[in-house]
């Protein structure tokens, strides 16, 4: 009754990752064509800063791996720009293709995550 | 020099140019003469059907080069045009046939034959023939491209198109009749535009001028209207071909549907977009969870009561507060059975309480129960008394463990019991 959820840690940081994933198909249905919001554009704004600014830096921003993460925001917020200006410049091929410069930091994003989550 | 040696002079120079121009002519030339035979064929002729004019002298001419069609049927003299020319008094310009080489193979080609008269009476034909076989294969391989061109278009999942260089729509594959609904006669030229949707026609073709102004690659989307009327998202892609002088020739490009991929697209997003704030919901309930049981804790620590949690149906305790720690002072109780923390309670009851509390979910209240324990740890036992509740806790709807609430109540209980005694005395 009154244990300590183990799982709220694990939660919130499994939340980043769903953050990445929103982001991730959110540039994905600009791309497409629809006209979704332009948050991606921002690195605060985008779901994976409302992460990183709302919760995360306040309860992990002594770990270096949360800073890695900040990074990581910022380059897929520069991916979704650089994308997004093919794809209007007509590049639509190359725009949508491109959408795979986003799984090397993916990867890391993960890497980080899991290292947060064990030294948290 | 007399006036004959002259003549024949001038004849013998006249003679080498004539033999000069036929020997080199890269046109084969012949001639006949009025029953057919051949009379002459330059080196050009020679080279060209692989006869020397020796082996050319004992038939007609048409009986040695022009005898069978390529299909094998004869060829009458009296059916050819060649030979008709000289009879007939007429000239054949441009005359397409096919000769047989001394080979045997056939061969096409293009010819021309002059009848000669002499005072009225027909002497001779002159015939020059252009061997076509290079030509005809250069336009065969042109044909053969055009049609591989053609299947290679027409075997495209996608609607496929060309346009020459102002635009003007001069190719659709068969898929765009099928798709649109509306036949390719109507298509052509700017037939395609009637098929975009209306609010798109205009970046359609702002997309379009400027590939023309810039004359590079382009691609645009915008939705096509299929024959059952719905408007579906297309891409289109078109590439200029360029000659050397870097001017368009045609454009060649598709359209391929791709509705259902961005419908894919929008509902990922919509999944996603599900997926995070039921994550973000199911985050916000635990910290709320969290911050309760926080509060719990505070106020069971600090509670000026007993207070003890045990779990499970050994009792296992997981949490008491300073007052509950206070009955046996140096005693451990975490992660101790109730039994393991008070062996001295056997016997006395407490055991099968909890144990009946567990299994059925009812509370039970003690009143100025008695416990003896031993509560220094040295051997020596206390009576000590206690007003008290077990509680169940139940944990995803079933019992989980018990929480034990009490005050000790030995001084009262012995005061009382003191009072008593001395009424009675």
């Amino acid at each position: 009754m009154l244990h300590k959820q183990d799982s709220l840690q694990s939660l919130d940081i499994k939340q980043a990752r769903v953050k990445f994933i929103l982001f991730k198909s959110k540039l994905r249905s600009i791309l497409y064509g629809s006209s979704a919001d332009d948050s991606v554009l921002s690195p605060r704004d985008n779901s994976l800063g409302q992460w990183l600014y709302a919760s995360a830096l306040a309860k992990y921003g002594h770990l270096a791996e949360i800073r890695e993460i900040e990074k990581i925001n910022l380059s897929i917020s520069g991916i979704a720009k650089d994308l997004i200006s093919l794809y209007k410049g007509g590049k639509i091929d190359e725009a949508r293709s491109g959408l795979t410069h986003l799984d090397r930091w993916e990867e890391e994003l993960i890497r980080l995550l899991d290292e947060i989550e064990s030294k948290a | 020099m007399t006036k004959q040696t002259e003549s024949e002079s001038a004849l013998e120079k006249q003679l080498k140019i004539t033999n000069t121009i036929t020997d080199n002519a890269t046109v084969a030339m012949f001639m006949m003469n009025d029953r057919g035979f051949c009379t002459f064929m330059n080196p050009a002729a020679e080279k060209m059907t692989g006869f020397t004019f020796a082996e050319v002298q004992d038939k007609p001419l048409h009986d040695i080069i022009h005898h069978h069609h390529p299909d094998g049927t004869p060829y009458p003299m009296a059916d050819c045009p060649i030979d008709r020319a000289l009879p007939t008094n007429n000239n054949v310009r441009a005359h397409q046939d096919v000769f047989i080489r001394k080979d045997g193979s056939f061969f096409p080609v293009s010819c021309a034959a002059s009848p000669i008269f002499e005072n009225g009476v027909p002497v001779a034909t002159v015939i020059e023939v252009k061997d076509l076989t290079e030509e005809k294969a250069a336009e065969r391989a042109l044909r053969d491209s055009e049609e591989k061109f053609r299947f290679m278009a027409e075997s495209l999942p996608q609607m496929f198109w060309t346009t020459r260089p102002d635009g003007y729509c001069d190719y659709y594959n068969q898929r765009w009749a099928e798709y649109t609904g509306i036949p390719l006669d109507r298509l052509y030229g700017y037939g395609w535009l009637e098929t975009v949707h209306p609010d798109d026609a205009q970046k359609a073709s702002n997309a379009w001028n400027r590939a023309v102004e810039t004359k590079t690659e382009y691609q645009v989307e915008y939705r096509v209207r299929r024959h059952d009327g719905t408007y579906r998202w297309h891409l289109t892609k078109g590439l200029p071909r360029l000659n050397e002088s870097g001017e368009v020739m045609m454009w060649v490009g598709s359209t391929t549907d791709y509705h259902e991929q961005k419908k894919m697209v929008e509902e990922l997003v919509a999944t996603n977009e599900e997926l995070a704030a039921s994550f973000d919901r199911e985050v916000a309930a635990s910290q709320k969870a969290e911050s309760q049981r926080l509060l719990l804790h505070d106020l069971f620590m600090q509670a000026p009561a007993l207070v003890a949690i045990q779990r499970g149906p050994e009792h296992v305790y997981e949490m008491v507060n300073p007052f509950y720690q206070q009955l046996a002072p140096g005693r451990e109780f975490i992660g101790k059975t109730v039994e393991q923390a008070w062996p001295e309670l056997k016997g006395q009851g407490f055991f099968k309480l909890l144990d009946k509390v567990y299994q059925t979910g009812e509370p039970f209240v003690g009143n100025e129960m008695l416990a003896k324990i031993d509560r220094h740890g040295n051997g020596q036992m206390v009576d000590t008394y206690y007003n008290f509740v077990y509680q169940a806790f139940k944990e995803e709807g079933r019992i989980a463990g018990i929480v034990t609430f009490g005050f000790e109540v030995t001084d009262l209980v012995l005061a009382k019991l003191d009072n008593q005694v001395k009424s009675e005395e």
